[in-house]
């Protein structure tokens, strides 16, 4: 009966009208998220209830009672109840957060092409004619050291681009989200799980990169970069979840 | 305030949520719909203000039957008290209110800034 409305479950028993009030009243707890074991006790409260007093005052007819906005009564009553809940507003979460995403690529990946391109270019060629009179300049000899740097730095530079993309998500998120509950609470666990997330990923695209023989391939890159942006989607999500689940 | 009203009620007499609602009409509080008392009612169950219990009806199912706890007593004192302080300081304002009013000097006598430069 897991989908089943706990309303319908007796409905034999129940005035008319009465079941149609109760199931609405059930698809409204549903719809906000309320959990199961919950809506059955606060149903059957309302149910026992509205069936006593549709019989002292001689109706059948639910409305007589709760009026015509039978939503508006059942928020009241969770709110009432203190079991209300933020609500999850997901899609404008998403919406935000792809926004954050494309200005943080958008303004990232020129600046991270452009400093790694600097790093690692050829160095300059060596003249093939020396004046006469003049020494040739010693062939340049890249040192270990110098190699071991690069790396370093090209790795800080790949940090600091994940750390900027998550802070535009996070900005944008804030901003399109200002007015919604628990907003900070969201944040704090997308900062945990966007690098978390960035764990999973990374690994994986540059699996995938490996077992393509770095290929350069539009669809090989573009697969590449769904996974890592289909798990800071997921960790998004999740972060969400997670505050909603716990308020 | 309304809830508070409700305690002040079923503090008189105990009774089912949808008498309260026709009580509260009778006490001149304006209408109030079940669908409003009910709400008002679970808020109050939660805080523990109210004790209920299940009495026997004669015309349907058993029906629950509202009081006042302990508790929803000493609440119903400190807004008692909190509403009397109130309402004697609104009553000692609205004393000084003779009717004749105070207002500003007719607009005509105003001399606007700029005019004493000329």
């Amino acid at each position: 009966m897991s989908e089943q409305h706990l309303a319908e479950k007796d409905e034999k028993s129940l005035p008319s009208g009465v079941n149609g009030v109760l199931a609405q009243i059930d698809r409204r707890w549903r719809a906000t998220g309320l959990p199961r074991r919950d809506r059955r006790d606060l149903l059957t409260d309302v149910e026992a209830d509205l069936v006593a007093a549709g019989a002292e005052m001689d109706t059948d007819d639910p409305h007589a009672l709760l009026g015509t906005d039978v939503d508006a009564f059942a928020d009241e009553v969770v709110r009432e109840r203190g079991l209300q809940r933020p609500r999850g507003r997901y899609g404008r979460l998403m919406v935000f957060s792809a926004i954050g995403a494309v200005v943080a690529v958008i303004g990232i990946w020129p600046l991270l092409l452009g400093v790694m391109g600097a790093v690692t270019s050829e160095p300059t060629p060596e003249p093939v004619y020396s004046p006469p009179g003049t020494t040739p300049p010693p062939p340049s000899v890249i040192t270990e050291e110098a190699t071991t740097g690069g790396t370093v730095f090209i790795f800080s530079l790949y940090a600091l681009a994940g750390v900027l993309f998550v802070g535009l998500v996070l900005l944008a998120v804030n901003f399109g989200l200002r007015s919604a509950d628990r907003l900070g609470a969201t944040l704090r666990r997308m900062a945990l799980l966007m690098p978390l997330s960035a764990v999973v990923s990374l690994p994986l695209a540059v699996l995938v990169a490996r077992t393509s023989g770095y290929s350069t391939e539009a669809s090989v890159v573009l697969f590449e970069a769904a996974i890592v942006l289909a798990c800071a989607a997921a960790a998004v999500l999740a972060s969400r979840y997670w505050v909603v689940r716990a308020a | 305030m309304l809830d508070m009203c409700l305690l002040a009620l079923l503090s008189q007499r105990p009774c089912h949520a949808y008498e309260l609602a026709s009580r509260v009409q009778d006490a001149g509080l304006g209408e109030t719909s079940y669908g409003t008392i009910y709400p008002l009612i679970t808020r109050l169950r939660r805080l523990g203000l109210l004790e209920e219990r299940s009495e026997p009806s004669s015309v349907g199912p058993p029906r629950k039957v509202f009081s006042v706890s302990p508790d929803g007593s000493l609440a119903l004192a400190a807004w008692k008290q909190q509403w009397q302080d109130t309402t004697s300081a609104v009553a000692a304002l609205l004393a000084g209110v003779d009717g004749a009013t105070n207002t500003f000097p007719p607009a005509a006598s105003h001399t606007h800034p700029t005019e004493v430069h000329r």
